[in-house]
């Protein structure tokens, strides 16, 4: 007996990535808004300062595309994850219906073989009852069937409505030109020929030979990659030719150099807090500061401050009730500024942890982001002890308010 | 004018704060999907794309980030011994 397949899949799963979508598209959409009010900090500039904001001011529409990108794939996934479990419940219910249906039949079939036998005629009642109740069944598997097709097909609409909404998710800034994207397959199919290849020539060392072809082969896309985009490293492509050169003990210095290699970047800058009267420690500090961090030099002055740029023109020419309001408007303003501050920090330094939530965490769900646990637990204490410093007014940390001298 | 002070500890939760983000987006291209959760689909083939075909914009973000974090803790350690040394000076008596 053919069963009707109900839809498969878990919701729940789809679920879980969109939530971890959202949460890492949270944590990314608050770091703009928190990086670009400390560089636009009026109580801070110099070198540092402008290093700062130059490096914010590249980083901001990127971030923002990444924050747009995941929260609109999030908002197309619990649609498809509510479609999933639609079909999934009505696809199950056919399929136990039309289940239900064959089994009647059957039953009806061998009790009419059974009346049949006792020498019943086919016209007799009880011969015409079972008659009728195996055209109502029949029936019924066939409505079965036909619900349960639809219910299959109109699945599957829904899903390629998903995957193209997904696609055009996709269609951003962000965004991979098609020449990287094909070096990128080349690198990545050239690495799997020469591990393939590698392993094999264990027992067969001819093949040894075309590892080394492969591996040059993705040396070579990898170093176009490195040179054209800067991305990647140079101790990855020198350890994919040694593996190309050595053959399987090379794996071990490809193991070796890419465990040392790391993400390199250019030096931002920093500062040094200066008192007055104290200069020549405190420029001491400051020369090994450039020399510590780089070429950018540090910025004399106050610590860094973030300022937020609210009513800067709310206060016309008037009378006292008219400076009154617009004192009164430009609180208003100051305090949604300081709100709004404070809650992308939050979220920013909590590591996606909401209210108890997982976060990114999604050990044993479709996507392996289970990484994001410990780092995550880790910034949410941290800024558990910062907002309790926020609510009870801890010298330490991070507060909204007048000016205040920061670095204690 | 709000203004927000950040000494050298909030200075390095954010710093901690923009590296685990860099770690976070830095995985979100390595995942795959696994496709039974979604059905017999092709959701999952276009998840993927979400998650994966944006690899050269988010190594940069991810290396841009971490500059961030290593300069954000820089700054912060300095502070904290500038303040510390400044405090010791002015301690002891004054000015070398």
């Amino acid at each position: 007996m053919t069963v009707l397949m109900p839809v498969p899949g878990h919701p729940g799963t789809v679920r879980a990535v969109a939530g971890a979508l959202v949460a890492l598209g949270r944590r990314v959409g608050a770091a703009g808004p928190v990086l670009r009010t400390l560089s636009r900090s009026p109580g801070w500039d110099g070198p540092a300062a402008s290093a700062f904001a130059a490096r914010t001011a590249e980083l901001a529409p990127v971030l923002d595309a990444v924050t747009e990108r995941y929260a609109a794939a999030a908002a197309v996934l619990l649609r498809f994850a509510d479609a999933l479990e639609e079909a999934q419940s009505l696809t199950g219910r056919l399929s136990v219906e039309r289940e239900e249906a064959v089994m009647s039949l059957l039953r009806i079939a061998r009790a009419l073989d059974s009346v049949l036998a006792a020498g019943a005629d086919r016209g007799a009642p009880e011969v015409q009852v079972l008659l009728a109740e195996q055209r109502v069944q029949t029936a019924r598997q066939v409505r079965a069937e036909e619900a349960h097709a639809r219910a299959w097909a109109a699945f599957g609409e829904e899903d390629a409505r998903c995957a193209r909404e997904l696609r055009r998710c996709a269609e951003d800034r962000l965004v991979d030109s098609v020449p990287y994207r094909a070096l990128l397959g080349v690198s990545a199919g050239a690495g799997a020929v020469s591990t393939t290849l590698t392993i094999a020539s264990v027992d067969a060392p001819p093949l040894a030979a075309g590892a080394g072809s492969a591996s040059v082969l993705g040396a070579g896309a990898d170093t176009a990659l490195l040179v054209g985009w800067g991305d990647g490293d140079a101790g990855t492509i020198l350890a994919d030719l040694a593996v190309g050169a050595l053959g399987v003990a090379g794996g071990v210095l490809a193991a070796g150099a890419r465990a040392e290699a790391g993400v390199e970047g250019a030096a931002l800058g920093t500062r040094a807090r200066v008192s007055a009267g104290l200069s020549d420690l405190a420029r001491g500090r400051v020369a090994e500061v450039r020399a510590t961090v780089g070429a950018l030099g540090a910025g004399a002055g106050a610590a860094p401050r973030a300022v937020a740029g609210v009513g800067g023109a709310a206060v016309a020419a008037g009378g006292r009730g008219a400076r009154a309001a617009a004192g009164r408007a430009l609180e208003a303003a100051r305090e949604r500024a300081d709100a709004a501050f404070l809650a992308h920090w939050r979220v920013l330094v909590s590591g996606g942890v909401d209210a108890g939530s997982p976060g990114m965490a999604l050990a044993g769900a479709g996507l392996g982001l289970a990484h994001g646990v410990g780092a995550g637990a880790r910034s949410a204490q941290r800024a558990a002890e910062v907002v309790h410093q926020l609510e009870g007014g801890g010298p330490q940390g991070l507060r909204g308010g007048e000016t205040t001298s920061a670095g204690r | 004018m709000s203004t927000y002070a950040l000494d050298d500890a909030a200075l390095a939760l954010l710093a901690t704060a923009l590296d685990d983000l860099a770690q976070g987006l830095e995985v979100a291209g390595k995942l795959g999907v696994d496709s039974w959760a979604f059905g017999t689909s092709q959701s999952a083939g276009a998840l993927e794309a979400v998650l994966g075909d944006w690899r050269h914009e988010r190594l940069a973000l991810v290396r841009g980030l971490r500059v961030l974090g290593e300069r954000l803790r820089a700054v912060g350690s300095v502070y904290a011994e500038t303040e510390a040394a400044v405090a010791g000076r002015l301690l002891v008596g004054g000015v070398p």
